[in-house]
């Protein structure tokens, strides 16, 4: 006489499956509510973002100064009689001049941080699932030890450690070159530690397999544990790209100028950035040109994220291994 | 025994000689020499010149270098490092790897903190053989082999220059007679200067109001004042005043034979302030100045500087100029950045009517041209407290060359000192809105004619009014107005930045000014002197 | 046949029987096998050089190594024997970044430099690094807690709805991709004072007067309030990333024989969903107070004047801790003071971790 529920209760009346019903849908409703409201905050600034980007610099003076609040202003101005929206913001910002006289090249300023993003994941990478590796898989000895204190490393200020990079940059040559965006805050062990947590999870019963079958430890890696953590490893090389993207402290003090090699500007998009932000002259430092511009850094984060969506939540779904 | 003695007799000899020789070379009692060979053919070398500024004067300064190559044949690789502080640090941080470059600009106190590093050369030298330089060589700038003949540039002038500007650079390093080796030269110096509404303070209606453009602080409290009433009983708050005195509601109905004198369709009550001051660090060093109190000090022995603000001897002076200022804030007569709960410049404000005098460097007067040239700006002195104590603050930075490089290359950077402070000062200036440091350039043709002209656009002639302040009364003897610096020490930017906050303490939050200068005392706790 | 004969027999025939149905340990299979391979394929078993599973771990470190020494180790040395130089300067002829090398060379010109526990003393003592400490601790002990536990429940829902499950889940990331200057200018905007601020307005609906946010009127409070919104905007990405992975990794087997026994959602929650999420937990707890501790491009970015300024008329009303050592770092005479709080920061954090972990032994299940 027990009525089945989909979700896999048993009741003995059908009165107690409608209360049941009701009672889940009602949580149902209020699980949406609270994450629509949630998600309507977590918007709002991008929606602003992305308007404001857009509207003419003289009429959002003046809606503000007026105190008029308008998260979507309607289309046509009528102090100054023309339309509330413009693209200028967007030319002003592709066009201006920074202070080394140069006009900006937001152009190159992507094409810098893209290659200088990919490099650094690389190197990540291989250095990361190398040793996390080491961490997991082997035992030797001084782990705990050398473990415990590379865990430690994650605690200190990076602040301590610029200016003696800095200094070591300048040492090596490495000022204003790529090698000096990649190898000095390549290796994260923020990243070791997640990956060692999962290739921990990896079954020993898989490498007694494996060795039975004649693989030693690197090939073990290669063909068993990299796969495995696939997932991982992706979700790592995602976030660290988007890492590099915004990264500006270390890359404007180490190479903001010219490489000697290729004879181009080294700047980043965040360079591009502040300096927007920076700028005192009145038609740069204008907030919508400033929205603009930070709109134009974010948009291409924000495609990639779009993209690779999939990977990133399966990756992070599937970061441990079940049974 | 004969040997030993004739070893002796020798030795003494040969000590006797090489001390004849030390003096000789020595040129002299006083006067040093370059000890490199000043004479070497520095065409084809190539220089490094760091700098802080922004894109305005990148360009203008660009324009000058291309002078110099042309002239010299020494190619310079300029870097802007985007700002003082930015500058200041990447010098520090490369010294220790000798990356600094051949010639830089700075502060006083980045200078006490580069010799400390070891890393500045003293100039002395330089000036004193400069004469030595051989006047023309053969061939030209670019080639030295081809024929024709090159001139190099002309002799240094050191007493040309205006002395207000060479004591900082003087009293940084000294020798053992007493006397300050020359660190620096003088290169792009500024002041400050009130830029003011001429079409509001020219008009008519105004003056017959009897309101005049203030020249004391008390005038400053009492013409304010006047102006707030002014406005207020006139009602011109949402609304427009034209120049004939009636208020209209929008600036379209104004007839056409008057002009607009204020336009307050933006500016509410509580929203104008007659007078604004950009730079409260400025405005507090000259404060406790004009009051008649002491700011900083340095021990010349230990280099180490120290705050008396409000020590026994100035606190009254302080604590009389904070709360004559802080009077007239309360009134609203006074605006700081902070006021218009934003940190930008109140020269935006200015622009928009929101005041009517604006005190900021003289530099950035061009930033107070209204869009569209909506009224005339022009400059006029800063407001003093009283005729004996008309101080104004000098600012700006030096030039100075690093221990780096070749002989050529260090010859070369002199030259590009001397280039850039004394040969195109004056062209520099007219460029980028800088006073001339020395009287040659003041009284160059390209000056001259940039001071009297009357053409140009309002951003040339406002350049040109702040010009003439400086030069007409700010540097004339009669006007007795004295161009302050304050002594260069390590920490002295710190000290100054953290003076930066008091008035916005003092007037917004409206803290006790005993409390506001303890809690700085507090935080200067470095710089106190130890009794 | 005798008994004796029987029982020997008996006894003869268990014995072979116990080898009949006896099956090889692995041991032997591994040994057979080898034995067969070797015979059949004639495949050499023991290498001629064998690298110890050691000599492995340590090839495979090597990479990582060099580069955590050169650039992690070594400044964090370098940066500690700054701490106990007073007036500590970089120096030419040092040959590089060495603190000690710098010291030489400055103590051989006849500078003032010297060395002891004084960077450590003016650190403690100074007024400002006290009300720095202050306000790190205040801004730690509300957001880190507020956004893990908003963390958590957003992940917890998003685990329980199917429709809509992707389009939160992109909405909730969001904020991971923005860069954080832009994001604290838009803040900024958003909480302009007066009626015309976006914030304001939304408060107007519910017929609160115009607040004072981030200006120099607005009080310490309000302040506060605008930085733990923008924390937890900021934080809340990363943490449901992670609480969604450990969610999703619970084996349903421990919902279905709670439910069997009847046990209601709260029950669940608690004693099934809280606990097998605790290494999770204490993972995003731990790197969370040690980001939080850390705070400063938050603040700067929403004060907005520069990368001094933290809020109000001193330019101090919320100067963390690293807002702190940025500040004394500007000033080229007390690197080494700058180098002393950065230590005195690190110990503090190293002490709250500690103690986590502590308390994470008896309630963590792993």
């Amino acid at each position: 006489m027990a009525l089945q529920h989909e979700s896999d209760q048993y009741f003995a009346t059908p009165e107690q499956m409608r209360r049941y019903k009701s009672a889940q849908t009602i949580r149902t409703i209020l699980i949406y509510a609270f994450l629509g409201l949630l998600g309507v905050f977590i918007i709002v600034p991008f929606v602003f973002m992305v308007i404001t980007s857009f509207r003419d610099p003289d009429c959002y003076d003046w809606d503000t100064s007026n105190k008029i609040f308008n998260l979507i202003p309607q289309w046509w101005n009528s102090k100054y009689g023309r339309p509330n929206y413009t693209l200028d913001n967007y030319s002003t910002v592709f066009t201006y001049k920074s202070s080394s006289g140069n006009s900006i090249n937001f152009g190159l300023y992507y094409a810098n941080t893209l290659y200088v993003s990919i490099v650094s994941t690389a190197f990540t990478l291989v250095t990361s699932v190398l040793a996390s590796f080491a961490f997991a898989r082997c035992e030797f000895k001084g782990k705990n030890l050398l473990f415990a204190i590379l865990l430690a490393t994650m605690m200190i200020p990076g602040e301590m450690m610029v200016i003696t990079n800095f200094q070591s940059v300048k040492s090596l040559a490495w000022e204003n070159t790529f090698a000096s965006l990649i190898f000095v805050t390549g290796v994260s062990v923020f990243y070791i530690f997640y990956l060692r947590q999962t290739f921990q999870q990896i079954p020993n019963e898989l490498f007694l397999a494996a060795k039975v079958d004649g693989y030693g430890h690197f090939r073990y890696l290669w063909k068993v544990m990299v796969p495995v953590a696939m997932p991982t490893i992706v979700t790592i090389a995602i976030l660290s790209l988007m890492g590099a993207w915004n990264a500006y402290v270390w890359p404007n003090l180490v190479a903001s100028g010219t490489n000697p090699f290729t004879g181009t500007s080294m700047l980043l998009v965040s360079n591009g950035l502040m300096s927007l932000f920076q700028n005192t002259d009145t038609g740069l430092s204008h907030d919508t040109v400033r929205i603009a511009g930070s709109v134009v850094v974010t948009l291409p984060l924000f495609v990639f994220f779009l993209i690779f969506r999939k990977y990133i939540m399966r990756g992070v779904s599937r970061s441990g291994i079940k049974g | 025994m004969k040997m030993k003695s004739f070893n002796f007799v020798a030795a003494g000899a040969m000590l006797l000689a090489c001390a004849g020789a030390l003096t000789s070379c020595n040129g002299g009692p006083g006067k040093t020499l370059y000890d490199g060979d000043i004479t070497a053919d520095t065409r084809g070398t190539t220089i490094d010149l760091w700098t802080g500024f922004g894109a305005a004067v990148t360009a203008d300064l660009q324009e000058v270098l291309d002078d110099f190559t042309a002239q010299t044949g020494i190619k310079v690789t300029h870097t802007s490092k985007n700002g003082y502080e930015n500058l200041q640090s990447a010098i520090n941080l490369s010294a220790s790897t000798s990356t600094y470059p051949n010639v830089s600009v700075g502060y006083p106190d980045h200078f006490a903190g580069y010799i400390d590093s070891n890393i500045q050369l003293s100039l002395d030298g330089f000036i004193g053989s400069d004469s030595l330089i051989p006047a023309t060589r053969t061939g030209t700038a670019t080639d030295s082999s081809a024929s024709g003949t090159f001139t190099e540039l002309p002799a240094f002038d050191y007493s040309d220059f205006y002395s207000s500007y060479l004591t900082e650079n003087t009293s940084l390093k000294y020798k053992d007679d007493g006397t300050g080796y020359v660190m620096g030269i003088p290169f792009n110096k500024s002041t400050e200067v009130m830029v003011y509404n001429k079409t509001f303070f020219g008009a008519d209606v105004i003056k017959t109001a009897g309101i005049a453009l203030p020249t004391t602080w008390d005038e400053v409290k009492a013409q304010s004042d006047k102006i707030l009433n002014y406005v207020k009983t006139k009602g011109v708050y949402g609304k427009v005043l034209a120049s004939d005195g009636n208020v209209y509601a929008t600036a379209a109905d104004i007839p056409s034979a008057d002009t607009i004198l204020l336009d307050f369709t933006s500016v509410a009550e509580g929203a104008f302030y007659p007078l604004s001051y950009d730079s409260q660090a400025n405005w507090f060093i000259t404060g406790v100045r004009q009051w008649g109190g002491v700011y900083t000090s340095v021990d010349k022995d230990t280099m180490k500087g120290y705050i008396h603000f409000y020590d026994a001897d100035n606190k009254a002076k302080t604590k009389d100029f904070l709360t004559t200022l802080n009077t007239a804030y309360q009134a609203g007569d006074l605006a700081i950045p902070a006021t218009f709960a934003e940190a930008s410049y109140c020269s935006a404000h200015f622009k928009i009517y929101q005041s009517l005098m604006n005190i900021g460097s003289s530099a950035g007067v061009s930033n107070c041209v209204p869009a569209g040239d909506a009224f005339q700006v022009a400059c006029a002195p800063i407001p003093y407290k009283t005729a004996d104590k008309k101080f104004v603050i000098s600012q700006g930075t030096n030039l100075c060359i690093f221990d780096k490089g070749t002989n050529a290359e260090r010859v070369a950077s002199w030259k590009l000192v001397k280039f850039l402070s004394q040969v195109e000062n004056g062209k520099f200036a007219t460029l980028s809105g800088y006073f001339p440091t020395c009287k040659s350039a003041l009284n160059s043709a390209i000056y001259q004619e940039f001071i009297t002209s009357t053409a140009g656009s309002s951003t040339d002639k406002v350049n040109r009014s702040a010009a003439t302040v400086n030069a007409s009364i700010y540097s004339a003897d009669s006007a007795n107005w004295q161009k302050f610096v304050d002594p260069g020490f390590n920490g002295s930017s710190t000290v100054r930045n953290s003076v930066d906050t008091v008035n916005a303490q003092v007037f917004i939050s409206k803290t006790d000014i005993d409390k506001v200068m303890s809690d700085q005392y507090n935080a200067l706790a470095d710089y106190v002197p130890q009794a | 046949m005798m008994e004796g004969e029987r029982s020997g027999r008996l006894a003869q025939l268990k014995t072979e029987w116990k080898y009949l149905i006896a099956k090889p340990t692995p041991e032997q299979n591994l040994a057979s096998t080898n034995s067969l391979l070797k015979s059949r394929l004639g495949v050499k078993r023991a290498p001629r050089f064998r690298v110890s599973e050691a000599g492995k771990a340590w090839i495979a470190l090597i990479p990582a190594l060099i580069f955590l020494i050169v650039f992690m180790i070594y400044p964090i040395i370098n940066t500690f024997l700054m701490s106990f130089i007073i007036h500590f300067r970089f120096m030419k002829g040092s040959g590089g970044s060495f603190a000690i090398s710098n010291y030489i060379v400055a103590l051989q010109l006849g500078l003032n430099i010297s060395w002891g526990f004084g960077n450590y003393v003016s650190v403690l003592q100074n007024a400002d690094f006290q009300n720095a400490l202050a306000n790190t601790a205040i801004i730690v002990v509300i957001s880190v807690p507020l956004t893990i536990i908003i963390g958590l429940l957003i992940a917890v829902f998003l685990n329980s709805i199917k429709p809509l499950q992707g389009f939160f889940q992109t909405v909730f990331f969001l904020p991971y991709v923005t860069n954080a200057i832009a994001l604290g200018m838009v803040f900024k905007i958003i909480f302009t004072d007066g009626s015309s601020g976006m914030f304001n307005n939304f408060l107007s609906w519910f017929g609160v007067s115009s607040q004072n946010w981030l200006s120099v009127y607005a009080d310490k409070w309000h302040m506060l309030l605008v930085i733990i919104i923008y924390s937890v905007w900021n934080g809340i990405a990363f943490k449901i990333l992670v609480f969604q992975s450990g969610l999703s990794s619970i084996d349903r087997q421990y919902y279905d024989a709670a439910k069997i026994d009847g046990a209601n959602r709260r029950t669940i929650f608690r004693r099934i969903t809280m606990p097998m999420l605790s290494p999770q937990i204490l993972y995003i707890t731990i790197t969370s107070f040690i980001g939080a501790f850390k705070a400063y491009t938050s603040i700067i970015s929403l004060f907005g004047a520069g990368a001094y300024n933290f809020g109000g008329t001193t330019a101090k009303n919320w100067e963390t801790v690293v807002g702190y050592i940025y500040v004394v770092m500007q000033d080229q005479t007390l690197q080494g003071r700058a180098a002393a709080a950065s230590f005195v920061l690190l110990l503090i954090i190293l002490v709250i971790t500690m103690i986590q972990i502590a308390v994470s032994k008896k309630k963590v299940v792993f």
